[in-house]
């Protein structure tokens, strides 16, 4: 199956999203695309009530791809989801990492493999993006622990189709593969 | 025989998550936050069984298993990666070191502790006397 590079990226950013905060809060999720204040307005930025919010950062880069993504919650909501964290910062670079982990595994059966960076975190009060996300792809994941906002920036090489190769899908996420 | 497990993950929640759906099994757990503290534990401690990260600062996971893999001492010791990669490269490279076996996170912790007993199996069984 031949597909363009630009709808297999949001569309398996999109399900990579799914999949790991429904993995994690334990139950179904609605996903909004919405733009990034409306984003931060429904988890709380800029209504007077000064919400403790996380943030984590992560990257992709090869294979003529580059792929940055920020996600954002309340820490009220970071407790539910990760019951046993003791630092919130910690779980939410972990956060990171599962979601766009999850997202370059949908990537490989494209023939795209990139490496993945270590992701950098921040805590406070009203936090709201540190960069300028007008061109990102924003999506609001309402959980049953509350909002969860995730935004991704990519850029991409010149091809203009990448084909689908089911032979080159890694296993399921969470099955034992035994050498 | 006590048996004890090694994490070896930088994220601190997944160490306690791994510490978590292990519980029941009655092993003792130990952590270390790199491969270079994990190859540390490994060589200090008597460590029945490891379940190791990939990407970690420092020194990885891949290379965690192909150092304690080329010391004879701890050649027969099963170590399974847990990690958000699921590139059939770097399954190579652990497979190639000498790793047991792969599980690509989110991981279902009743799976994990499966696959942990029967690591500690393995060596349980290369313990025993003739």
């Amino acid at each position: 199956m031949r597909e363009h590079p630009i709808d297999v990226i949001v569309d398996k950013f999109q399900e990579a999203v799914v999949h790991v905060l429904e993995h994690r809060s334990g139950g179904e999720l609605i996903l909004e695309a919405v733009d990034a204040a409306d984003a931060l307005r429904q988890l709380g930025y800029g209504q007077g009530n000064e919400a403790e919010m996380v943030s984590a950062c992560t990257g992709l880069e090869g294979h003529g791809m580059r792929c940055a993504l920020t996600v954002i919650a309340r820490i009220s909501t970071t407790k539910t989801l990760a019951p046993l964290a003791t630092n919130e910062l910690d779980w939410m670079g972990e956060l990171a990492n599962l979601l766009l982990g999850s997202m370059k595994n949908k990537l490989i059966a494209y023939g795209m493999n990139p490496v993945l960076g270590l992701p950098s975190t921040t805590a406070g009060l009203d936090l709201k993006f540190l960069t300028d996300v007008s061109d990102h792809v924003v999506v609001l994941a309402i959980t049953t622990a509350g909002p969860v906002v995730v935004a991704l920036n990519f850029e991409l090489g010149p091809a203009e189709i990448w084909e689908f190769d089911r032979r080159l899908a890694p296993a399921d996420q969470g099955v034992v593969c035994y050498f | 025989m006590n048996v004890n497990v090694l994490v070896v993950d930088d994220s601190a929640t997944v160490r306690q998550e791994v510490r978590a759906a292990i519980a029941g099994t009655g092993f003792n757990v130990i952590e270390a936050e790199d491969g270079e503290e994990g190859i540390s534990q490994i060589r200090s401690g008597e460590i029945t069984c490891v379940v190791c990260d990939v990407n970690m600062p420092r020194k990885n996971g891949i290379q965690l298993v192909q150092e304690i893999k080329q010391d004879p001492e701890y050649a027969d010791l099963p170590i399974l990666m847990l990690t958000t990669e699921g590139a059939q490269e770097l399954i190579s490279q652990a497979r190639d070191a000498g790793a047991i076996g792969w599980i690509i996170k989110p991981f279902k912790p009743d799976l994990l502790a499966a696959a942990v007993q029967r690591l500690a199996q393995l060596t349980t069984e290369c313990n025993v006397p003739n």
